[in-house]
This record gives C-alpha cells, structure tokens and sequence, in this order.
C-alpha cells in the first residue's frame, strides 16, 4: 500500500516520461526480487498511459507468467509478438506458456480465408501493401502527366504503360482493403477465465457448445451487448461473456 | 425288466433318503433397528455327516454381511423300534442392518448329490432410527470430544471417546464408527483402563474407548455423527452367578470445520507443511577431491503433518554427481500432533575440480498459531574441490553438459523505445485517402489546364493570322510617313519591320526564329511562286542593307513591292 502510494505520487510529481521510466525501473527491480505480482502492476500502469512496446509486453507476460498467469501470459507474448514479429526469444517464451494451458485445440484456429490471409499479412502487412498500390497509382498519374508534355511516338507508349500501373495499382488497393476489412472483422483474442463455457446463442440460457480453458486461443467476431461472438475453429462458434477474454 | 425294476428300486431308495434332509432357517432378531448386529441360523438335519458341503450365504442389498460359522453334532434317536443316527449342521451368518425397509432373505441352497435343497426364506423387517430423537441415557453415554474443532487444512487434531456408565459394564462394541472421510487417521489408544469417577454426585465408570489423532487433508465442514454400540452391563446379582444385560448406547454429535490455507501470501515454495518447522542442512566435509563422495544432509525438524512434508527442490552444482537420498524419519505422534525430524541423506560426487556451491534451501509452511505463512532456510554451502589424484589416469570421462529446464528469456523494458500513443493502421486513415486521390486529381487537373492553354495558343495564332494583313498595313502606314518626311533609314526600317512582322503572325513562326532560308521554305510550302519567293527575300535583304548603307533604290518602288508580297501571300 505505502509502495502503491509512492508509485501514485510519482505519477502526480513527476512528468510523462519521468515517471514512465521510473515506473519501468521500478517493474525491473521488483521483477528481480521475485515480486511477479507488483512487478506485473506497476506495468500495466505504463500500458493504462498508452505506452506500446514489444519489449513492455513481453515483460508484462513474463511477470504474469512467474505468478502463474497463463492467459494473461500468452495475451501479453502473443501481443509483444504482434509488435515485434519473429522474434526468437519472444516465440519461445509464449511455446513455454502454451505448453501450460490445458485446452489442445490448434495453436492456429483453421478458417479457410482467414487463415490466408493471415499468412499473407504476416509476410506483407496490409500497410506496406497499401504503400506499394500508392506508388504505383502515383507512378501512373506522373506516367500520364508526362505524356501530355512528350511527342506523338513516345505519348502512346506512357500511355498505356501509365494506365495498366493504374490499373495494377487499383487492384492492390481494393485487396488491402479486403485484407484489413477481414482482420478487422476476425481479431484474435484469449481466454483468461479459468474457465469459460461457450453458449450457442447470447444468453446464459442457451446450451452449451463447448467449455474452453484458459490461455485458449479464438476468434472475435461481432458482439451483442456484453457477449463477443467466438469462432473456435472452422466448425464450432459461440458466444461469450466479453469479460472472459481479450484481443491480442 | 430286470435292471429297471432294480433301478426303480433304487430310485425309491435315493428319495427316501433324501427326503430326510431338512434345512431351517430362523432368526434371532426379526425387527432390528438400522445398525442393528443380527443372525440367520440355517439348521440343516440330515442322515450323513455334512459338515463340510458348500454354503454359500445370501447377499442382501441393504444388510452388510459380517461373518459366518458353522457347527455340527449328531443324535441317534428310536422311531417305532427302528434307530436312526441324525447328523446336525448349524450355518450362522451375521449381518448388519443397514439400511431401513422389508427384507425377504433368500433360501438356502444345498446341493447333496446332485440334488439342491433349499431351507425357508426368514423375512426381516428393519427400522430406521432417528438419530435426533435417540436420547442419550444419563445412565451410560458415549462422550465425543476433540481438541479443536476449527483448524486450518494439515493441522492436526485428536479425537476422543470414552464411555461413562453408572453401572458396571463387561463389554462394548461400536456398530458405525464413521470412515473419517477427509482425514488422515492414526489410533493413538485404545481400550485403556477404566476408572470411577463421580460425577453430578454420581458414581460413573469412564473409560477410553479410543483415541485417535486427525489431520485434515480436505477443507469444509466434517460431521462426525452419532456413535450407537452395544454395551453388556452387569446386573448387581448375588454372589457368583451375574447377569449380563445388552443395552443401547449412544454418542453425542460433533462437527469439526476445516479452515483451508489462506491463498494471500502463499509463498512459491510452499509445498503443503502446515506446523512449525525448521530446516537446517550440513555436508561431512566442504574440502574434497574430485570423485570423492560427500555426505549432503538436509534436516527438517518440528512438529506438524511433518511426514507429508516435501523437500524443496535442491539446487545442486551442475557437475555434481547425485544420488537419490536416504531417507530416515523420527518421528512420534501424540495428541499434539506428530513432531521430530525427517533426514535427507544425499551422496555427493564433485566430478570436476572448483570452487561450488550448493545453494540455499528455502523451506516455507503455514504456521496455525500465527495464521500466517512462515520461511525458514538454511544456508549456502561452499565447497571447494580439488584436483583428483588422477588415478584413473589418462582416462577422461566425457560428459554431455547438463542444461537445465528450458525457463522464460528475460526481458527489460527499454525505455528509449518507450511511446506513447497507440500506432493505428496506415490502410484506411485519412492520410491513405489522401495519398491515393490527390495523384489522380493533380494528374486530371494537370491534363485539364495543358488542353485549355493548348487551345488559347491556337485562338492567338487564328487571330494572328488573320490580322496580319492588317497589322502589316498599319505598320506599312508608317512607312509612308517616314517616306514623306524624307526619312529614308526610318522607313527602311519601318518596312522590314512590317514584312517580318506579317511573315512571323502569317505562319506563326516567333519572330527570333525567322530567316530567309525558313521564309523561303515556309513560302514554298504555301504554294508561293519561284519568283514572287525571290522578291521577298530580295526587298528584306535591300531592306536591311539599307539600314547600315544607303540603297540607290526608288523608295516608292519598295513600298508598293512590299504592299504587293503581302497582297500576293494574302490571294
């Protein structure tokens, strides 16, 4: 309480980055005494100011993780990852809790177009896409411009070339579009109840489909009132009360 | 007919034999109580000795069969002058009643030579008892008393009972002591010597029955319900001969709550002890050579569920040899609890020559009488190793390296990479739409304004063309001013200006690009004469000669040539 009170003057005291990094010291060293608990608090008052790191992350899962906590473990890893792709250290880490949960189900929930066009994200993100059909189109239009100024041989020639780069460039963009409109629409998230019984409908009335544990990882679809719509893999989906899982 | 007559005959024989078997069931308590002892006797008479046929006795769903016996003996008695020896067997089996309700206990089934014999089927009718209602006699009373009743999960607790009779008693049984479900059981007494006792001014015997010592290993609240027995007392008879008399008796109640072990401040290395321990550990020498054993000891002492204690996990340097240990316990149970010590024995073999440790054991256990989780550790040990004497000289003993379990990578938050602010998708912001629609709409407007000032140039060199007659007059005006004023350079100059202003508006040529060789062919394409070209050129060449030299020329001759191009060009 008297640590929680210090920690709260200094966020009073001091300004944004002061504190923040004071913060961020003091969740090392209480990490280092093998307080996981505190260690675990004092950073989610770093992510509650809006503060984003792949390393803020990965810390906040390890602390999570030393206390046991193997969704909120997995949650923060799978979003270090997110921020920080490919990382060896941080692929193992999040292999180590995954090993922990108890539900088996496919690290990969399989859904025929979404599972594509996650792989393709993860090779080219939908920014660098949207970049590259920019160019293109902006290539096209400069294409177009200069063969207004140029003589009759050459004007065809820009021509058609600037129009297919339009055209090429079109396409992209209505792809990445697609790309972003489906990752939208399908977000990851995990469970963090211990337990959490999937319904059939929005309701706790209605029949059970499934029980899934912590750690387990979903689709979240479109919600209604307090209960998210989850998608388990291709063939099973159900809802759950919001409050029983998080998006990566 | 001979043999079946014979057979017949025999066949007559065999049944009439048989016919002297006779089974009888019957008994001793037809109406018992639920936790009632009762017997079935199975009497079975029979002309030969059958002490050792094959009974099987009646299972009976709601009786608890307890055991049977059997007995025979044999009479001979006189019917009608005839002796006849009778071979008696007397089958008992007990059962216990167990639970309320009508009860028709199957016959008994014999098989004699082939044949089955059944006795008659013994109805049994069995009461429940409603344990509330029982009241406990003031005579004589079984007494259920623990120690504590509330204590925390592992923390243990005895139990007593003793029986008080204002008689004198020769025997006691308990019908249902209860399994003690959730507990760890350890009898402590029993059957102890009994005393006098006075109590309410009365004289009382008081036994121990039994005393046991509990340690909870489920949390929740433990009914331990109403002991009923059977207890055998003495009649104050006369002299040698006593009387027994068998009478109910029962128990008090008592529930015992389980506390489970708080969750707040439970320490990692918690491992279940609940009591009070310490830990302490020595080796027999910290000064060896490599492949020498050393005798690593880990004691825990104290007093508590000390045999359902855990040794925390020994960190051992890795190029250490372990074995599994040896483990020794002293340890002595009583009321109280258990209390003593619980060794460890580890052999030790040092493989490589350094300077190691063996690390600090942490052992933690909730303590019941603070409430509160305690630590207690023993210290790090240093060991130093030498060189080994090399006996084995010459040989070394490759070994693979010995990782530990693969654990989490460490990762510190690096404050330079510290933002704020969350990063939002580049796809679909505004700056996107920008990016994608200003391209196009420069492009568009671009294209828009080249057509529209390609189109002012054409309307300018239309009216040019157009008023170049008419400029040409108007500047050729000049030059006949300057031709009347006698000025003749002026009007040289007045003339070439004009001329070369028409030719440059006519055929839309800038008037820095113009020369004779392009007048030439721009005339040519035009269609103009070999001749009425050669003029041209001559009047703009005498018309520039005449600027630096005067031209011996008739001046009004240059004019009206000038006037005639032009008329010639506009035909």
């Amino acid at each position: 309480m008297k640590n929680l009170a210090i920690t709260l003057l200094l966020l009073i005291g001091f300004n944004a980055l002061g504190s923040s990094t004071s913060i961020a010291d003091s969740a090392a060293s209480y990490y280092r005494q093998g307080k996981y608990e505190r260690s675990a608090q004092s950073l989610e008052i770093l992510i509650q100011q809006n503060y984003v790191s792949s390393d803020l992350c990965a810390a906040l899962g390890n602390a999570y993780y030393k206390q046991n906590n193997i969704g909120l473990a997995i949650l923060n890893y799978e979003r270090a990852l997110k921020l920080n792709p490919g990382n060896a250290d941080l692929q193992d880490n999040l292999n180590l809790a995954n090993a922990k949960k108890s539900d088996k189900i496919s690290d990969e929930v399989q859904m025929s177009m979404y599972t594509s066009i996650k792989k393709l994200n993860a090779s080219i993100h939908y920014d660098t896409l949207a970049w590259i059909a920019l160019s293109l189109m902006a290539f096209a239009a400069v294409g177009i411009i200069v063969s207004r100024f140029s003589a009759k041989e050459k004007r065809k020639r820009l021509v058609v070339s600037g129009v297919s780069l339009a055209g090429i460039g079109i396409l992209a963009l209505c792809f990445t579009l697609y790309q972003k409109s489906i990752l939208d629409e399908n977000k990851e998230g995990i469970v963090l109840d211990a337990s959490v019984e999937v319904h059939s409908e929005p309701s706790s009335t209605s029949s059970v489909v499934v029980t899934l544990h912590e750690g387990s990882k979903i689709i979240l679809n479109e919600s209604d009132r307090n209960w998210v719509k989850v998608r388990i893999n291709a063939e099973y989906s159900g809802w759950i009360l919001k409050s029983s899982a998080a998006e990566i | 007919m001979h043999k079946l007559l014979v057979l017949i005959a025999i066949f007559f024989c065999l049944t009439g034999y048989a016919q002297q078997i006779t089974i009888k069931a019957e008994s001793n308590n037809p109406s018992p109580d639920v936790g009632d002892n009762f017997q079935i006797s199975y009497v079975i008479e029979s002309p030969s000795n059958l002490g050792n046929a094959k009974l099987v006795p009646k299972a009976v769903n709601g009786l608890r069969f307890l055991n049977d016996g059997r007995s025979t003996g044999y009479y001979s008695n006189w019917v009608n002058g005839k002796s006849s020896v009778k071979y008696q067997l007397t089958y008992t089996v007990a059962y216990q009643a167990e639970k309320a309700g009508e009860y028709n206990i199957a016959p008994l089934e014999i098989v004699i030579e082939g044949k089955t014999y059944k006795s008659n089927s013994v109805k049994i009718v069995v009461s429940a008892v409603d344990q509330s209602k029982i009241v406990r006699s003031e005579e004589y009373y079984l007494d259920i008393t623990a120690n504590k009743k509330s204590v925390y999960l592992g923390e243990p607790l005895s139990l007593t009972i003793k029986y008080y009779s204002q008689f004198n008693l020769s025997g006691l049984q308990i019908n249902n002591e209860p399994e003690y479900n959730g507990f760890y059981k350890k009898d402590l007494a029993s059957n102890g010597q009994s005393a006098v006792k006075t109590i309410n001014g009365k004289q009382h015997v008081v036994g121990l029955y039994r005393q046991s010592l509990l340690i909870p290993i489920e949390a929740g609240t433990h009914h331990i319900p109403k002991l009923s027995g059977t207890i055998s007392l003495v009649s104050q008879g006369f002299g040698f001969f006593q009387q027994t008399e068998e009478r109910k008796i029962y128990s008090n109640t008592l529930s015992i709550t389980v506390k489970p072990l708080p969750l707040s401040g439970q320490p990692t290395s918690f491992s279940g002890a609940v009591g009070n321990f310490s830990i302490s550990a020595k080796v027999d020498k910290d000064h060896v050579k490599a492949n020498d054993a050393i005798s690593y000891k880990v004691i825990i002492k104290g007093s508590g569920n000390i045999k359902m204690t855990e040794l925390p996990k020994i960190a051992f340097p890795a190029d250490f040899e372990v074995y599994d240990p040896k483990i020794s316990e002293n340890i002595s149970t009583d009321a109280s609890g258990m209390s003593g010590q619980k060794t460890y024995e580890y052999i030790l073999i040092p493989k490589h020559a350094g300077e190691s440790k063996i690390a600090a054991l942490e052992f933690s256990y909730f303590n019941p009488a603070t409430a509160q989780y305690q630590k207690t550790s023993a210290p790090e040990i240093a060991i130093s190793v030498d060189k080994g004497d090399g006996s084995a000289a010459g040989y070394v003993n490759k070994e693979d390296l010995k990782f530990a379990q693969k654990d989490i990578h460490y990762f510190a938050v690096n404050k330079e990479l510290l933002h704020q602010g969350k990063t939002t998708p580049f796809t679909g912001s505004t700056l996107f739409w920008l990016l994608a629609i200003l391209p196009q709409l420069a492009m568009i407007a671009i294209i828009v304004m080249k057509r529209e000032r390609t189109y002012d140039a054409a309307a300018l060199i239309s009216s040019k063309n157009k008023n170049a007659a008419k400029i040409a007059s108007k500047k050729l005006k000049v030059a006949e001013q300057h031709l009347q004023n006698k000025d003749n350079k002026a009007f040289y100059g007045a003339v070439l200006n004009a001329l070369n202003s028409y030719l440059s508006d006519k055929f839309n040529i800038p008037l820095v690009n113009l020369n004779k060789q392009m007048i030439a062919e721009v005339l040519q394409t035009k269609g103009s004469s070999e001749q009425d070209i050669k003029e041209c050129i001559v009047l703009l060449e005498k018309c520039e000669m005449a600027q630096y030299a005067p031209v011996n020329d008739v001046i009004s001759d240059i004019y009206a040539k000038a006037l005639a191009i032009i008329t010639k060009i506009e035909a």
